[in-house]
């Protein structure tokens, strides 16, 4: 979700930096411990574990769009 | 070649981390050898990114000019997935910087540097075409041997940096192993030379129509030399893309691919190279201390490879140069240990996430690796997970450091346990070249006592209160900062903590090795 949210002080961004890179870390090493065959339903579980947290359910449909939407870079 | 029988010191290997040690430890007065199995300077680029950290201490051993007259400047790294910027990083200097972020600069050429300073050094032997091995060691020291034609050439020393590269020859005869990860994937890197007009930056590109769901990287280097890295395939023969042809193909594929395959250019080294994290567990066995890859080997993204040697190196030095001399309790060099292999495992954290990007262990770290790239596209939240975390200092936290008395509004970077950030001499030039081997005492202003209990041989500097170094330091009248040899702020104190008793991180320094004295 790309909200516009006030500026953060450099010690707030390193803060937020390192707990993205934890949730990535844990992510990565869970999917890899995984059967690949089991992988998609991990993550299609995972998908409604976080939405039902949700109670915001347009801003869940927009993150689904920008989810879906290909980057379309230039190959 | 050897001139003395009997030497101090003997540093095995003389790459950038042996010839570092060996620089240093002549500095401090001991009477070095430096055995090297080649003839000279390494072939190929190698190590190519020095460190603003490592630049210092380089200037430090005394290659400043060299260094900054060859090596190219680089500030900013940029990442691309497919042709489209994704990232782009830009490292900040200081107005008293002496040194850019990073230099690029191939390692054979610093290995030169290197060697042209040890040949003005009267209390440094270099030994070429040395294949050292170990013959005989106990606590009192050691012996190292070599074959010279049909000769056996031998000289004792009283202790040894064991310098001599991933493969260390001293590490394996001594039965020691290295612990860690290695990561199954496989790089090719090659050097071509191109005359181009490509900003001195790195630059990765994944998933790249050259290197489909893989990653190129590329640094420019001087004498138009630029390096091109790949990752390779799970299903490609290493051996087989080592192939000259093979090599050339992929590599004019990648040239056309950024705009620039209509360049001449020609292919000059290529190697190739896998990612691990091993170390041993203690660097210090005996008479023998390791250092840089024999000790320790980082993966290479982040380039903390040279960079971690070039430091363990001037960390050593001065500890081992005390004990050696009698002047400290050998206890001093557990701290080598403590200091850096804390180092090392910094290190590996800090290069996790850089691996895990560049070279995904499994199919599940690819998959979270693409989603990341392409949500950072559109979404800024996830482009700080391509950073590549290039490296940076080390704050220690040993029993060399008094932090306890740390306070919040001194500045990040001049904590006790940092290196000494750049400071301005109030006249113009740097405070930092004004640094020697030794314990310094830095002064803001001539109010109060200054720190009790200090050794004679204590550098001592005094600056203005007001001036710019006593500003970016957050220090007022009467503070001042405490230096170890290797530029790291030891303690750091106000006029009211100036009478501060000798405490143990001294005590470390200054007291006498009492079985050295009987």
């Amino acid at each position: 979700m790309s909200q516009k949210q006030p500026p953060l002080n450099p010690a707030e961004m390193r803060r937020q930096d390192a707990k993205m890179e934890q949730l990535f870390m844990h992510l990565s090493g869970t999917l890899d411990s995984l059967p690949e065959e089991r992988q998609p339903i991990f993550l299609a579980k995972l998908c409604l574990l976080l939405a039902d947290r949700l109670d915001d359910q347009p801003a869940f449909t927009e993150m689904v769009s920008q989810a879906v939407e290909n980057p379309r870079r230039i190959k | 070649m050897a001139k003395c029988d009997h030497y101090d010191i003997a540093v095995v290997g003389a790459g950038p981390v042996g010839l570092t040690a060996a620089l240093a430890l002549a500095q401090h007065g001991l009477r070095v050898v430096l055995l090297e199995a080649g003839d000279g300077p390494c072939s190929g680029s190698r190590a190519i990114n020095i460190s603003r950290r490592s630049q210092q201490i380089l200037a430090a051993v005394g290659i400043k000019q060299p260094l900054l007259a060859r090596g190219l400047a680089f500030h900013q790294a940029r990442s691309y997935l497919g042709k489209k910027e994704i990232f782009h990083l830009h490292m900040p200097s200081q107005e008293a910087d002496r040194f850019p972020p990073f230099l690029n600069l191939q390692q054979f050429l610093l290995e030169e540097m290197l060697l042209d300073a040890a040949a003005e050094q009267p209390l440094l032997d270099l030994v070429c075409q040395a294949e050292a091995a170990l013959t005989a060691h106990d606590e009192s020291g050691l012996t190292l041997s070599w074959q010279t034609g049909q000769a056996e050439r031998s000289i004792t020393a009283d202790w040894c940096i064991a310098a001599d590269g991933a493969r260390s020859a001293l590490r394996r005869q001594l039965g020691l192993q290295l612990k860690g990860d290695a990561y199954e994937k496989t790089y090719l890197i090659a050097d071509i030379r191109m005359k181009t007009d490509l900003p001195v930056e790195r630059r990765v590109w994944f998933d790249p129509q050259t290197n489909p769901g893989s990653t190129v990287i590329l640094h420019r280097q001087p004498d138009d030399i630029l390096r091109i890295d790949y990752q390779l395939g799970p299903d490609e023969d290493p051996q087989a893309e080592l192939e000259e042809d093979r090599v050339l193909a992929r590599l004019q594929a990648h040239l056309d691919y950024i705009g620039y395959g209509q360049e001449p250019w020609e292919l000059v080294w290529k190697s190739l190279y896998n990612a691990r994290a091993l170390s041993l567990d203690s660097y210090h066995h005996g008479r023998i201390l390791f250092a840089g890859d024999a000790a320790h080997l980082v993966p290479i993204f982040g380039v903390r490879g040279m960079n971690s040697g070039i430091d363990d190196a001037f960390n050593l030095a001065w500890k081992l140069a005390r004990v050696a001399k009698g002047e400290a309790d050998p206890a001093l060099l557990d701290s080598y240990t403590e200091e850096r292999r804390g180092a090392f495992v910094e290190n590996i954290a800090a290069a996790r996430l850089s691996t895990f990007f560049m070279s995904p262990p499994g199919p599940g770290t690819s998959l979270m690796r693409d989603a990341a790239l392409e949500l950072a596209c559109s979404e800024p939240q996830f482009r700080p997970l391509i950073n590549p975390r290039q490296s940076s200092a080390h704050c220690y936290r040993s029993r060399l450091i008094q932090a306890n008395n740390t306070q919040p509004d001194w500045p990040e970077g001049t904590e006790p346990g940092w290196p000494l950030p750049d400071l301005p001499w109030p006249d113009g030039g740097s405070l930092n070249d004004r640094l020697g081997p030794h314990l310094t005492l830095i002064r803001f202003g001539e109010k109060g006592p200054g720190p009790a209990g200090l050794p004679e041989e204590t550098q001592l500097i005094t600056l203005p209160d007001d001036s710019t170094a006593a500003s970016l330091c957050g220090a007022g009248p009467g503070d001042w900062l405490l230096l170890r040899p290797d530029h790291h702020i030891m303690a750091r104190g106000t006029a009211r903590t100036a009478g501060f008793a000798a405490s143990s991180y001294l005590d470390l320094f200054t007291q006498k090795a009492e079985a050295a004295a009987q």
